[in-house]
């Protein structure tokens, strides 16, 4: 199975899946790798390690010994060319001293029986005694072929050799007269040494010949005395001092002819070499490297030594260098053998050494394929023949079955995950309808309490506010106030027991039920008595709740209140004292069917401020529990002494969630706010249709009763909003910036219908301004060169179809139209 | 009824202001107190004034936006003013305080113009 076949069957979750899946691609191209080295190792075993380490083994093992043997031979050249020096020198000397030695001790011998030699009375050698001493002669010396004696004329006295006497007598009275011996020694009376010849009469061996002159008593020669060395008797010796092969010799006799030469030697016995050695030194000791030019022999290296004898002869020892050469030519062939078996020895040695260093090597390969396929890794490593090795395969196989482990645990983990994952997709699709559905319900119950312009709509006089914030999506609080008839006033403010979708279900229910007696006027008793009932005889979920229902008569300011469990609402007095209202109420809605709701009645006077709240608001606590509670309420309240009602819930609900910090509320927060219209006679003083004021504190107040009068009166929302506009400009402007202070200035409204439209008289007690006097800005000019000011007369200008102003004693009159086309006549005062 | 100021969260250089109630010669003191630090504030370079509730203003009360589209024009700022109700804009309509393209009918109105402005600087266009 490829691998990644096996990464997409194992179900991985989203994050684990990206995090594996390099993982994966990463082992998948390893694993293609492995094959593929695997394949190659397979078809090109060259590319392996162990024939590399086994290669280079046996290069490193042998080039040394190559090297080395090729220094070994250049040195054992030398050496070997030392010693032929050597060797052919002490050759020479040897053989020159021997046949020194051989020569003077022959001719010695000769001299010595020459001087001795017996003679007779006659003063002439007899027979007898001469050839006795000559056989003593040979048998002294048996070097010697033939001994002679020869008499003065160079007749053979006598004369001895091997063979029998009768030979020697047979040469008796032969002459050797004309021999170079014996004229030598005859005529120059001294011993003579001959150079080589061939024997005549004894077979052909190559002799030389030693003579001596005999004295008389009176000093003449009488006799020579003579002997024949054979040289074959020192050819044996000869070969022997030139033991060593390849030395050659070649002795020369004092004539320069070859008196022997070594068999190899292109030289013939006699013949005369010429001066071809004369280059040579004559010294024995020394020796000469030069090429030889040798009748026959290659022009080659020679090595070569020559020595002389007293007598003349010569011996010269040669050996050529190509024979040392061939010797060293041995040694290095026994060198590159060595060679040759080193590195054969080497290449197996290392081919075994890196086979069980690689081994290793290879079972991790081969575990590894086995995690990537099978995730089952061999638990026991093997022992190699290198303890780190071990050690290391120890490791490996300690990690792997740790990463198997991992790898089916992840599994394991991921099956369980997307299990999950499944069942949190479900439900994050149920919840994202229900908030949906819950985000429409949260719609619908928040319009069934009435909103701020339907507060505004309810009443004329009394200032309402109301608030609803619920803790969740629904929830169960509500409120709301209706209008019974133009002078009394119905309200309620309540809370479900439960919260959420049930409460708020049970609050439709209740809101709806409680409207229709409200608006039939009914009392609150008997309103709590009749929907109480109702909810507690059909009430399946067992829910109830809590209800607070009142009704005030405007014109008297009676206030009738009943409550169905529900918190007390708070009272501030216009002076500015709070105080809780008590009430003895019945049961929450829903629990009893026949319950009394007793109820309780007041006065609100005018400025009187009654706030009525669920438990959310003084039971909402903090994080470390704290409750808001009544006592807090109450201060909070007595802070916001005449302010209007919607100030008084819009600080309160600050307060509140302030106090709450981050803590989400834990439960529905609900306020109604009834304000009474403030005692006009303080601030206002209405006479008919004239309203008066005080100062520019009271603006407002004032600005508000006229916007009343303008409702009362039927105007549309954007005449009041301009006549406000329009007194608001004038009035500012009288109190800002006439002569006396701001809060001197005494201000009149009066307003009238005129026409379709509205006539205003706005009269001021200020310093005389007209606002129709004066330069009207230029709004049509570039913005940005602007002043800021002069916009409240411009506007006043632009909203007033008609605008008259005089001064009427202290006071400024400006008479001004709204909201009608028609041209109104000024008022003749 | 009162005036109730909103400031809200600063969204890259634009801050808007969301003013309820009525902003007259009493409360206009109050909403220059309150938009004093928005003006200040050298990050901010779009003050939108949403008069989604604003049931009424006076003279008193286009003076305090003139001033603050002063103040931000100053440093190359503009005020631009958003869902003004009927009285509200009749007045704006009056005394042209505020340049009618600056006037926007609905948020809607007033991203798509945002968003061309945006596209312009960034396109580097001059226009």
């Amino acid at each position: 199975m490829d691998l990644q076949d096996i990464g997409a069957e194992l179900p991985f979750s989203g994050a684990a899946r990206a995090n594996c899946i390099p993982a994966f691609a990463a082992m998948q191209s390893f694993s293609t790798h492995c094959a593929a080295v695997m394949q190659a190792s397979d078809s090109q075993t060259q590319n392996g390690i162990v024939p590399a380490i086994t290669r280079a083994l046996t290069l490193f093992g042998t080039v040394p010994v190559i090297v080395l043997g090729l220094l070994v031979g250049l040195f054992d050249y030398q050496i070997r060319r030392v010693q032929a020096e050597a060797h052919v020198t002490a050759t020479a000397r040897t053989v020159v001293e021997d046949l020194a030695l051989f020569l003077n001790a022959h001719q010695g011998a000769v001299a010595q029986l020459a001087s001795l030699f017996p003679v007779g009375a006659g003063h002439a050698p007899e027979i007898e005694p001469s050839q006795r001493a000559l056989d003593s002669l040979r048998r002294s010396f048996p070097g010697f072929l033939t001994a002679i004696v020869a008499d003065a004329d160079g007749r053979i006295i006598a004369g001895s050799t091997n063979e029998n006497n009768t030979a020697g007598l047979a040469w008796r009275q032969l002459s050797v007269a004309d021999r170079p011996y014996f004229r030598f020694a005859r005529e120059q009376r001294r011993p003579y040494l001959s150079s080589v010849f061939i024997g005549r009469g004894f077979g052909h061996d190559l002799l030389c010949a030693a003579s001596a002159p005999v004295f008389g008593s009176k000093g003449e020669v009488i006799a020579v005395v003579q002997g024949a060395m054979t040289l074959g008797t020192l050819a044996g010796a000869f070969e022997s001092a030139a033991s060593q092969p390849d030395l050659e010799l070649l002795v020369l006799d004092s004539d320069g002819r070859v008196a022997f030469r070594s068999e190899s030697l292109p030289y013939e016995v006699l013949q005369t070499t010429d001066k071809e050695f004369d280059d040579l030194p004559r010294q024995a000791d020394e020796f000469s490297a030069q090429a030889l030019r040798m009748a026959g022999l290659s022009p080659q290296s020679y090595i070569a030594a020559r020595g002389f004898t007293p007598e003349g002869w010569s011996v010269v020892a040669v050996r050529s260098s190509a024979s040392i050469m061939r010797l060293t030519l041995i040694d290095m062939g026994l060198v590159l053998a060595l060679a040759v078996a080193v590195g054969i020895a080497a290449s197996a040695l290392g081919r075994r050494y890196a086979t069980g260093l690689l081994q290793p090597v290879v079972a991790i390969a081969e575990r590894l394929d086995g995690i990537s396929i099978a995730a089952h890794p061999q638990a026991e490593p093997h022992a190699w023949r290198f303890a780190e090795l071990t050690r290391l395969e120890a490791a490996f196989a300690r990690m792997t079955q740790r990463l198997a482990t991992s790898y089916r645990k992840l599994q394991d983990d991921f099956e369980t995950e997307s299990a999950l994952r499944v069942q949190l997709a479900r439900a994050q699709v149920q919840t994202e309808r229900m908030d949906r559905e819950l985000t429409v319900a949260r719609d619908i119950q928040l319009a069934m309490v009435p909103s701020e312009t339907a507060l505004d709509l309810v009443s004329d006089t009394v200032e309402l506010a109301g608030l609803l914030e619920p803790a969740r999506a629904v929830g169960g609080d509500f409120f709301n106030v209706v209008a019974v008839d133009e002078n009394t006033l119905s309200f309620f403010i309540g809370d479900v027991s439960d919260k959420g979708v049930p409460a708020a279900l049970f609050m439709a229910r209740l809101v709806t039920l409680l409207d229709g007696p409200l608006r039939r006027g009914d009392f609150p008793s008997e309103v709590l008595a009749r929907v109480g009932r109702h909810l507690a005889i059909d009430n399946p979920a067992d829910m109830f709740a809590t209800c607070l229902v009142g009704r005030v008569d405007l014109s008297s300011g009676q206030l009738r209140l009943a409550s169905a469990g529900h918190d007390a609402p708070m009272l501030m007095h216009v002076q500015g004292d709070v105080e809780l209202v008590r009430i003895d109420g019945g049961p929450a809605l829903g629990i009893e069917a026949d319950a009394d709701y007793p109820e309780v009645g007041l006065k609100l006077h005018q400025g009187d401020v009654l706030l009525l709240f669920t438990d959310g608001l003084v039971e909402a606590t903090k994080l470390d529990g704290e409750m808001f509670g009544m006592t807090r309420l109450q201060d909070v309240l007595t802070g916001l002494r005449s302010r209007s009602a919607h100030q008084v819930v819009m600080a309160m609900a600050q307060v509140v969630r302030q106090f709450q910090a981050d803590k989400p509320p834990n439960d529905d927060l609900c306020m109604l706010c009834l304000r009474m219209p403030p005692e006009l006679s303080r601030q206002v003083v209405q006479d008919g249709d004239l309203l008066q004021s005080h100062g520019l504190e009271n603006l407002p107040a004032l600005l508000d009763a006229m916007e009343r009068r303008l409702r009362f009166l039927g105007f549309r929302q954007s005449t009041r909003d301009d006549a406000r506009l329009v007194a608001e400009e004038i009035f500012t402007n009288a109190c800002l910036h006439g002569q006396r202070g701001p809060a001197e200035v005494t201000c009149e409204i009066r307003s009238v219908p005129y026409e379709g439209g509205l006539f205003l008289e706005l009269m001021d007690d200020g310093s005389p301004f007209n606002p129709l006097a004066q330069n009207l800005p230029d709004v049509d000019a570039d913005l940005d060169d602007r002043e800021v000011g002069g916009l409240g007369v411009f506007l006043v200008r632009t909203l007033t179809s008609e605008a008259n102003y005089h001064r009427a004693g202290e006071h400024n009159v400006l008479q001004l139209v709204l909201g009608s086309e028609q041209k109104f006549q000024r008022s003749v005062t | 009824m009162s005036l109730r100021i909103h400031i809200g969260e600063r969204i890259r250089d634009r801050q808007v202001v969301a003013v309820e109630g009525r902003l007259d010669s009493i409360s206009y003191h109050e909403l220059d107190r309150q938009i004093t630090p928005v003006i200040e504030d050298a990050e901010v370079n779009t003050l939108v004034f949403d008069l989604d509730k604003l049931d009424y203003i006076s003279s008193a009360g286009i003076r305090s936006v003139f001033r603050a589209r002063k103040a931000l024009a100053a440093r190359g700022g503009r005020v631009l003013i958003v869902n003004p109700q009927a009285q509200v804009e009749k007045v704006f309509d009056i005394v042209k305080a505020v340049p009618v393209k600056e006037i926007f009918r609905s948020t809607e109105e007033l991203d798509h113009y945002l968003d061309r402005i945006q596209k312009r600087i960034v396109s580097g266009d001059d226009d």
